[in-house]
């Protein structure tokens, strides 16, 4: 700090958490021995620091946050090498255009009408974006949002206690496809909804259960 | 700046996710609670957390090295936090205004009676407006100097000053009111 007419009250919150440069430090330092009112702040500043760093060192969010993300950015490589692929094709696509209506222009002006048909072509299924939840539909699967905060350990314990295991996702919206492990056949529909009550029950955990 | 932070960011500018999971560890703590303690729900800090490492994911090759990079991290921060903020259109109610920062809260306050009462702290930090708790939060939780959170926040330092006076005033004020009550 340059100014040297601002009184070194201002500066306390930052000579408390140490980041002043060391003539502010030291400017600080001086006119603390004899002011009982800086002192009395300083006291007053340092209470409210320790209370923010207790308070907020305990914020952190779940594990599935990271998983996510990881995802993301796996997804967002794809996408960006699709893009390039995409902008090679649409190139290669217009050039092949002029060409076909150059060469259809000549057969036209040299032979007549053009008697071909064309034949449709079906899209190819990208497998990323069958991720969105393929598996969803089977009797024994559930669609699933965890909290962000939950942990990987939390939601296992959960997913164990009813048999079940995740199997797909997470997708662009954060579901997850679990498959729940059904020996009497006969009687899954009414386990399945049994599991269903069980997971919604777990508000802390899963943010929404959708049912089949 | 340290070496490690630089590299990672120039492995991340290359395309290595084994840098980002590791930039990730290292500072999603520093989005996360900077993101919660101005949106307060937990799934929408994470949804910040998760925007801005995208956007270090991006345009990690554009860091300059002109700040350190928990700086330049805390500045993509507020800028998305500024942004979710809007696209939610969440209005913070209960908040304490620069009004409530007059003379009679700048006597002290005993430091003794106030860590006795650490919750009354708590919860005058959280009714602070935003633009106190963001200073309050990088001054006392990231321990950034003042011009360090004018980088983050784009202000000069003078308006850092002035609000980190604000904001103590405005926590003096309410504390004394709980501790009267």
């Amino acid at each position: 700090m340059n100014n040297d007419k601002q009184h070194p009250e201002e500066l306390l919150p930052w000579y408390i958490n140490g980041s002043l440069s060391a003539a502010e430090q030291q400017s600080v330092d001086s006119h603390v021995q004899s002011c009982e009112h800086c002192q009395s702040e300083i006291a007053f500043l340092k209470v409210i620091r320790e209370q923010v760093q207790s308070t907020e060192a305990l914020a952190g969010p779940g594990d599935l946050t990271k998983l996510r993300f990881m995802n993301d950015i796996k997804k967002a490589k794809k996408d960006k090498k699709r893009t390039v692929a995409a902008n090679w094709w649409q190139m290669g696509l217009s050039v092949a255009a002029v060409l076909v209506i150059s060469v259809q222009a000549i057969m036209i002006l040299k032979v007549g009408p053009d008697q071909s048909s064309t034949t449709p072509t079906t899209a190819k299924i990208d497998p990323a974006s069958k991720m969105q939840l393929a598996g969803y539909g089977k009797d024994n699967q559930l669609k699933l949002r965890f909290q962000p905060q939950a942990s990987i350990t939390e939601i296992n314990t959960v997913l164990n206690a009813v048999n079940a295991s995740i199997t797909e996702g997470p997708d662009a919206d954060n579901f997850y496809i679990i498959s729940i492990k059904i020996n009497n056949k006969k009687s899954s529909e009414k386990i399945v909804s049994g599991i269903i009550s069980q997971l919604e029950q777990k508000t802390k955990l899963i943010e929404y259960v959708d049912k089949p | 700046m340290t070496d490690e932070d630089s590299k990672l960011l120039s492995q991340i500018a290359a395309g290595s996710e084994a840098a980002m999971s590791k930039f990730y560890d290292k500072f999603h703590s520093v989005v996360y609670s900077f993101a919660l303690k101005r949106m307060r729900e937990p799934s929408d800090a994470a949804e910040v957390l998760n925007v801005v490492m995208m956007e270090v994911w991006k345009t990690a090759g554009r860091f300059q090295g002109r700040s350190k990079v928990r700086t330049w991290l805390l500045g993509i921060t507020n800028f998305k936090i500024i942004d979710s903020i809007r696209k939610i259109g969440r209005h913070e109610g209960d908040e304490l205004s620069d009004e409530m920062a007059d003379h009679d809260s700048e006597s002290a306050i005993d430091a003794i009676i106030l860590s006795e009462n650490a919750e009354f702290v708590k919860l005058c930090v959280g009714k602070l407006s935003d633009n106190h708790k963001q200073v309050v939060h990088l001054a006392f939780f990231e321990d950034c100097s003042y011009s360090e959170i004018s980088q983050v926040i784009d202000c000069p330092e003078g308006t850092i000053k002035t609000r980190m006076f604000h904001a103590k005033s405005a926590l003096k004020k309410c504390l004394k009111k709980l501790l009267s009550e």
